[in-house]
């Protein structure tokens, strides 16, 4: 039987902030699909792109890992990027861009698969689930992005019941960025 | 068009409970977690980057050494790439 996404809420940036959460995830599924589409804006910052920083439950410990696996590439050639890091207090949105126009046009884009999010699938006291995001970012301005995947992790026996996007520091989230969360009840 | 937008250290947050979307204050400790977030990232970066740089001293070195060992560049090449 396939498994229908049951929209469970969304936030959306109105160009005066920096991060975006969502927060009394109902426990009521199986598995969570998070989406994600926004840009940065900032008039005095000098790079194209910046960090973005996903987090759950607020958690500002050192519960958080994650693996990027990217390519970027560009009119002149192309790369392959990859990333480790553990005892992290967030999970690196890579290549997020950034621009001075509110009217911006290019978007970083993910999709997070979490399953087991309550984490009622556990039988020992370690209930550390990882979960697989694919992202994608453009600068068609300079005809030139990246796209990837990353493996995060969040090692705390916590189910999860928030999840925040956030930018960078003196960047905020252009008008209509969104995050969004989608359940899914396995039958 | 480019505008300059104070920006505020807030957050916008949905509550599924409620449905109700609000913007909040950031806390003075939430503040400095946006400021540690990207220290820790800039240092990431840096370690990542200086990794990268080592990478490549030690490929041109091990070059080097194979080309003293009497190897021709082709084989270098296949050799290392």
């Amino acid at each position: 039987m396939a498994a229908t996404y049951d929209f469970l809420g969304e936030t959306v940036a109105d160009g005066t902030s920096g991060t975006l959460s969502i927060a009394s995830i109902p426990q009521t599924h199986n598995d969570l699909v998070v989406f994600f589409e926004g840009w940065g804006v900032s008039s005095s910052f000098g790079y194209k792109v910046a960090n973005g920083y996903l987090r759950f439950n607020g958690d500002t410990g050192s519960n958080a890992v994650y693996s990027s696996n990217m390519k970027a590439i560009g009119f002149n050639g192309h790369a392959q990027i990859s990333s480790w890091v553990h005892n992290s207090s967030y999970c690196w949105l890579p290549f997020v861009p950034i621009d001075a126009s509110t009217n911006y046009y290019d978007r970083y884009y993910f999709q997070l698969d979490i399953n087991n999010y309550r984490k009622l699938l556990f039988t020992s006291t370690e209930k550390r689930i990882n979960m697989l995001s694919k992202f994608a970012s453009a600068r068609g301005d300079y005809d030139n992005g990246i796209v990837g995947t990353a493996s995060y992790g969040y090692h705390d026996n916590a189910a999860i019941t928030s999840i925040s996007v956030q930018i960078q520091d003196n960047i905020y989230l252009g008008n209509g960025s969104k995050l969004q969360v989608y359940g899914i009840a396995n039958s | 068009m480019s505008e300059n937008i104070e920006m505020s250290y807030t957050r916008i947050e949905y509550d599924c409970s409620t449905g109700i979307q609000t913007t909040i204050d950031l806390t003075a400790e939430e503040i400095e977690q946006v400021k540690a977030d990207q220290a820790a990232s800039e240092l990431r970066a840096a370690a990542e980057e200086a990794a990268a740089i080592k990478a490549a001293d030690d490929v041109a070195a091990g070059k080097a050494k194979l080309k003293e060992l009497g190897l021709t560049d082709d084989q270098i090449a296949a050799l290392v790439g």
